[in-house]
């Protein structure tokens, strides 16, 4: 049965539009579920980007932070990721800061003046992956403050 | 089996596209993890459209802490009225003082004023129905806040939960100049809030020097505007908010290398050592600028 080009594109419209937004609302949920706890004791300051990423994909995230004020970054990415996802923080001089490639996760710090730093969360291939197509999971970058 | 495939690929490209900013691999131009045969011009014209880095605002929160770590009194007298919430008639103008009641919330509860926040939780459910937020904004939310009334932290929760949800459910559906005006009103007013306790109440050296390191967020909030103003609706906005930010710019900044040291905790602090110098004159500029803002748009 041959499918006409109108239809096709119609199929494909849905298809797109509510996979995105199923993706965006299993965020959502996964975020408040499995990420925000691991923020405690340190308040959330409201800054969360969720996102979905695929395997060999990178995001940035670039966010001022306060001196003196004591934060906890949790980057937080579903299982189908693997446990290989790490981030990297660099200054607006792009010097590097701090890598968590091989530490987990969840880092307490200050910065010594108030700045911009980005943040990169980094999906690498995973190498057990026999099917052809890239996985691809939920990322969560939460912030938390100490108020 | 090619139109399974097509289809396959992109329903994986484009549903990711809602929040995330891919990256192209610097070598080949295509996506990182991805075969550029399978990719054709179409899919690649949407995934350029949609490669971004995210960027980030202060949100109010952490602005009206700052406020209070920086030993500031509050005043009531620089909070909007909640009476004004049904003058607003535009998507903008309702998604703008959105946000500046949030950040008006947040001011209330980190200064332990737990009592005026049921007007603003009010207003936003009022704000929150109109521009189809009604399923963040509910009348539980509302009574939440009154259950929790004498725990700061648990209403603070409720406040960041509302604001992040609000601008994901935003983003989601495809909103994004929402989400900005909700964004900009939320750090406008926060930063109304502080410019005029540091400019008409007791002088307060830290508070300026929080305000002089808004310099970051302002450079941050004028990019955001630009990159959400495509269709020219935030052309008004985004002139203020580039006024604004020169007025920052100008700032004088002086920046040491990068220390890493550890506090009596243990905690880790790392970065450049920056000195951010304002006069007195930038600050009543900057000061009359967003008082300017506020009164165009948030009133």
């Amino acid at each position: 049965m041959r499918i006409k080009p109108t239809y096709l594109k119609a199929i494909l419209f849905l298809i797109i539009t509510l996979g995105g937004l199923e993706l965006s609302a299993q965020c959502k949920y996964f975020t408040q579920r499995k990420c925000l706890p691991v923020l405690a004791p340190y308040q959330n300051n409201g800054q969360i980007n969720t996102t979905v990423l695929f395997e060999g994909d990178s995001a940035s995230v670039r966010m001022t932070f306060f001196s003196e004020q004591e934060y906890r970054l949790v980057v937080c990415s579903h299982t189908s990721l693997g446990d290989s996802v790490y981030f990297k923080i660099r200054d607006l001089d792009n010097e590097l800061l701090y890598n968590s490639e091989g530490k987990g996760n969840v880092w307490d710090f200050k910065v010594n003046s108030t700045q911009d730093l980005t943040v990169d969360v980094i999906v690498p291939r995973q190498s057990n992956n026999m099917t052809g197509l890239p996985q691809s999971g939920c990322v969560s970058i939460i912030l938390g403050f100490k108020p | 089996m090619k139109v399974v495939n097509s289809i396959m690929i992109a329903i994986l490209i484009v549903g990711s596209f809602a929040c995330s900013p891919p990256q192209k691999d610097e070598s080949t131009g295509v996506p990182a993890g991805y075969d550029s045969s399978l990719l054709d011009e179409e899919v690649m014209e949407k995934y350029e459209k949609a490669r971004q880095v995210f960027i980030t605002i202060p949100s109010p929160i952490e602005t009206s802490s700052l406020l209070k770590r920086a030993g500031v009194e509050f005043n009531p007298e620089y909070l909007k009225n909640t009476d004004n919430v049904s003058n607003y008639e535009t998507t903008s103008k309702k998604a703008i003082n959105l946000g500046a009641y949030i950040a008006d919330l947040s001011y209330c509860n980190v200064f332990e004023q737990q009592d005026r926040s049921l007007s603003y939780f009010n207003a936003l459910r009022i704000l929150g129905d109109e521009l189809d937020l009604s399923s963040i904004f509910t009348p539980q939310l509302v009574e939440r806040v009154e259950s929790n009334m004498n725990d700061q932290d648990s209403v603070l929760n409720i406040i960041s939960e509302a604001y992040w949800t609000t601008k994901s459910s935003l983003e989601e559906g495809e909103r994004q100049i929402v989400a900005a005006h909700v964004l900009a009103g939320g750090w406008i007013e926060g930063f109304y809030i502080a410019t005029q306790i540091a400019t008409n109440d007791t002088p307060n050296e830290l508070l300026e020097g929080r305000i002089a390191e808004q310099k970051y967020a302002s450079k941050n909030m004028y990019e955001l505007i630009r990159l959400q103003n495509m269709d020219g609706s935030m052309d008004d906005l985004a002139m203020e908010i580039e006024e604004l930010n020169k007025l920052f710019q100008a700032i004088e900044e002086m920046r040491e290398p990068v220390t890493y040291t550890m506090d009596k905790k243990g905690i880790i602090s790392v970065g450049k050592n920056i000195a951010i110098v304002m006069t007195e004159k930038q600050l009543k500029e900057i000061a009359a600028k967003v008082k300017l803002i506020r009164t165009k748009f948030m009133s």
